[in-house]
């Protein structure tokens, strides 16, 4: 659906994005994710044709979006990083302007708004001016302006910045269900957990350039991080551990603490034989402490840099 | 409480484009209007000079002669011209008023008959053509003084003794004690040419027609600088990311500035129709088009002065400024015939002196349609300039930031 190739950005001599190929599938959530200033905001911005890359092209349905940006624009929906709305109008008002600039008719248009209010639980609300929302409510709004012309590609840049958790899950539902009815997805963001559960696919940015791009299991995969478990044993010399049926290059002993340390692919999947092989050498627990491997680590592990909220 | 006043001054000093408005405002504004007035009270010397028609019918010695006294006269600036030509001149604005010295002015001196003396004027000008008046029967009565006391003892003796030997005569003349009423002689007759036709109120033209444009002026721009809190608050972002090109942005604001202006002048006149029964009748294609054009020309200055600024605060400081002091200076706040006349020339690059001469043409000259063309171009020709210019400002600090495909 939308193939990025070879773009570049540069403001003077600060360069912003070097070389992002990407290629999106109909369907597909791509969550990019990198630090503030990464370069997540001018790569949307290219692909929201508000900025001209300084080389390379992007592809929409195998057309590219230069010589045909109008029909472009018509197919994509924007939800700003801002809340880009008309304080001073209602939330029916605004939907009515919003989704009036693209080609639907009036009547479409209105049940369209009356549609997507209910979607997002605000319908009761929709006479009331923006500026009286709160934040979580302005945000859905903000989704909501960006759907009602059907777009095949929304293009979602930090749409959740600011919110709270729970407003954060309720935005995260709405944009999983809107996926689920077929519509392509390109979403940046910092926010770790938001990405782990929008990842169908994640693209690692840094410093202008992507690092990785795939699944969870292929980005953890890349990394070479593993999920891991340490268990405190009463007495780790006493315990016959030389009889563990494991991988040795997978745990290691410490005798002085009474310590087992383990490395494994799925934690979950594999803690019940852990510790059956554990006490199957009578070996006496203590406590378990598990580690699972998440994208903030994979991340750490690949940029070398921390991820803010 | 000292706490408190510390952080509130500490804030001021801290905005700095409002202190330069709380400080720069005032000083502007007492520097313009003390230069406006500092010299039209109590000091004569000093006034402006008056630009005086004059029309010289009687066409005599005395005539040509009273005319080069008057020229010479650095208070009087003088332009010969008809007398038809001169009431042309008056109607249009571009003089004051007219001294006609009319047929049998030599003659009417020698008899001792009231002189055949008159000044037509703009009652627009009224406070100058009285200044004028007093100049003028002083000027005479110095220059005349002699002049009719000797030609009215010349005549009176003459006709008493024909054959009186001019040596006696003279000896009579210089030691004769006859009076004469030179003030029953010199009775200057003045009379207003223009706003008399109708029953206008001069204030009441200058008072609608200022604080229109001061009104449009401020609410245009307000209007037209929204467009940079829309590229602050990411709406313009959003608008551009749509099937919208800049220009469409543009032109929707420009129509809805439209709009309100139009909907405020019309309110505007609706009062001043009712409360003060001002006839926009008149002339009213001439209205119509005069409207048309101060919107256009108001628009144009509101999103030009929008285009120059990079932030809505600085657009508000600035347009503080422009707006109070082309107002000043275009006479919507003083009227412009009180001014020395090096303002009167920076008026001309004033929105509001075009609206004001264009108001002042139909309503207080009453001219024809024709004649209030020239005016009423120049505004849409202010109008579509900047307009034009705006646009390209606009399209230029946008792509600046963002680099458009269109």
């Amino acid at each position: 659906m939308l193939e990025i190739k070879g773009i570049s950005k540069s403001y003077g001599d600060n360069s912003v994005l070097n070389n992002i190929s990407l290629h999106i599938g109909k369907g597909d959530i791509l969550v990019i994710l990198g630090t503030n200033g990464a370069g997540k905001s001018t790569l949307i911005n290219i692909l929201s044709c508000l900025i001209e890359p300084d080389k390379g092209d992007v592809f929409f349905d195998g057309e590219n979006v230069k010589s045909n940006i109008d029909k472009y624009k018509n197919k994509i929906g924007i939800v700003p990083q801002e809340i880009a709305l008309y304080q001073e109008l209602s939330a029916y008002d605004n939907l009515m302007f919003w989704g009036g600039l693209y080609d639907i008719s009036r009547k479409e248009l209105q049940e369209t708004a009356d549609y997507v209010l209910n979607l997002f639980g605000l319908y009761d609300k929709r006479n009331a001016k923006i500026k009286t929302y709160s934040g979580g409510m302005k945000r859905k709004i903000n989704i909501a302006c960006s759907i009602l012309h059907k777009p095949s590609l929304l293009l979602m840049d930090e749409p959740t910045v600011g919110l709270d958790p729970q407003s954060t899950n309720d935005t995260i539902d709405h944009i999983e269900n809107l996926n689920a009815k077929g519509m392509t997805i390109v979403y940046t963001t910092h926010y770790m957990k938001v990405a782990e559960r929008l990842c169908n696919r994640i693209a690692l940015i840094d410093e202008g350039s992507i690092l990785d791009v795939g699944s969870f299991a292929v980005l953890r995969g890349l990394s070479g991080i593993k999920d891991s478990v340490t268990i405190k044993l009463k007495n780790a010399n006493s315990t016959e551990l030389n009889k563990l049926q494991f991988d040795r290059s997978l745990y290691r002993i410490d005798n002085l603490n009474n310590t087992f340390h383990m490395d494994c692919e799925d934690i979950n999947k594999e803690i019940a034989d852990i510790i059956a092989g554990i006490q199957a050498c009578n070996g006496e627990i203590l406590s378990i402490d598990t580690c699972v491997a998440d994208l903030e680590s994979i991340f750490i592990k690949l940029t070398g840099k921390m991820l803010k909220d | 409480m000292f706490k408190l006043f510390k952080k509130d001054i500490k804030l001021f000093i801290q905005d700095k484009k409002s202190l330069v408005i709380s400080f720069l405002l005032p000083v502007i504004l007492i520097s313009l209007f003390g230069f406006i007035f500092k010299d039209d009270k109590g000091n004569r010397e000093n006034i402006k000079p008056i630009r005086l028609l004059v029309c010289d019918e009687d066409r005599s010695e005395l005539s040509g002669k009273l005319i080069s006294i008057l020229d010479s006269s650095e208070n009087i600036n003088i332009t010969l011209t008809d007398y038809d030509k001169s009431l042309d001149l008056i109607n249009r604005g571009t003089h004051s008023g007219v001294l006609i010295f009319k047929s049998g002015f030599e003659d009417s001196l020698a008899m001792q008959l009231s002189l055949p003396l008159e000044i037509k004027y703009d009652k627009s000008h009224e406070l100058e053509i009285r200044l004028l008046q007093s100049i003028i029967i002083n000027r005479l009565l110095d220059t005349l003084g002699n002049e009719l006391l000797t030609k009215s003892v010349d005549s009176y003796i003459k006709g008493k003794f024909a054959d009186l030997d001019e040596n006696i005569l003279s000896i009579i003349k210089q030691n004769s004690n006859i009076s004469i009423n030179f003030k029953k002689l010199i009775d200057l007759k003045v009379t207003s040419v223009v706003g008399e036709k109708k029953n206008i109120n001069l204030g009441l033209i200058q008072a609608i027609a200022g604080t229109a444009i001061l009104i449009l002026l401020f609410s245009i721009t307000g209007h037209a600088t929204s467009i940079i809190e829309e590229k602050e608050n990411g709406t313009i972002n959003r608008l551009l990311c749509s099937p919208l090109k800049v220009w469409h942005i543009l032109a929707g604001k420009m129509l809805s500035a439209f709009f309100i202006a139009l909907s405020q002048l019309s309110i505007m006149f609706l009062f001043a129709i009712l409360l003060f029964r001002f006839d926009i009748t008149i002339n009213f294609p001439a209205f119509i088009l005069l409207v048309f054009a101060t919107i256009l020309a108001v628009i144009g200055f509101g999103f030009f002065l929008a285009s120059m600024c990079i932030s809505r605060q600085q657009a508000e400081n600035l347009s503080t400024i422009v707006i109070i002091v082309m107002s000043t200076i275009g006479g919507s706040l003083v009227p412009l015939f009180v001014m020395p006349v090096i303002m009167e020339k920076i008026a001309f690059f004033s929105v509001n002196y075009w609206v004001m001469q264009s108001f002042f043409d139909i309503y207080w000259r009453l001219l024809p349609f024709i004649e209030i063309i020239p005016r009423i171009i120049v505004l849409l020709i202010i109008g579509l300039t900047l307009i034009i210019i705006s646009i390209f400002l606009f399209q230029k600090n946008i792509k600046k930031s963002r680099q458009f495909y269109n």
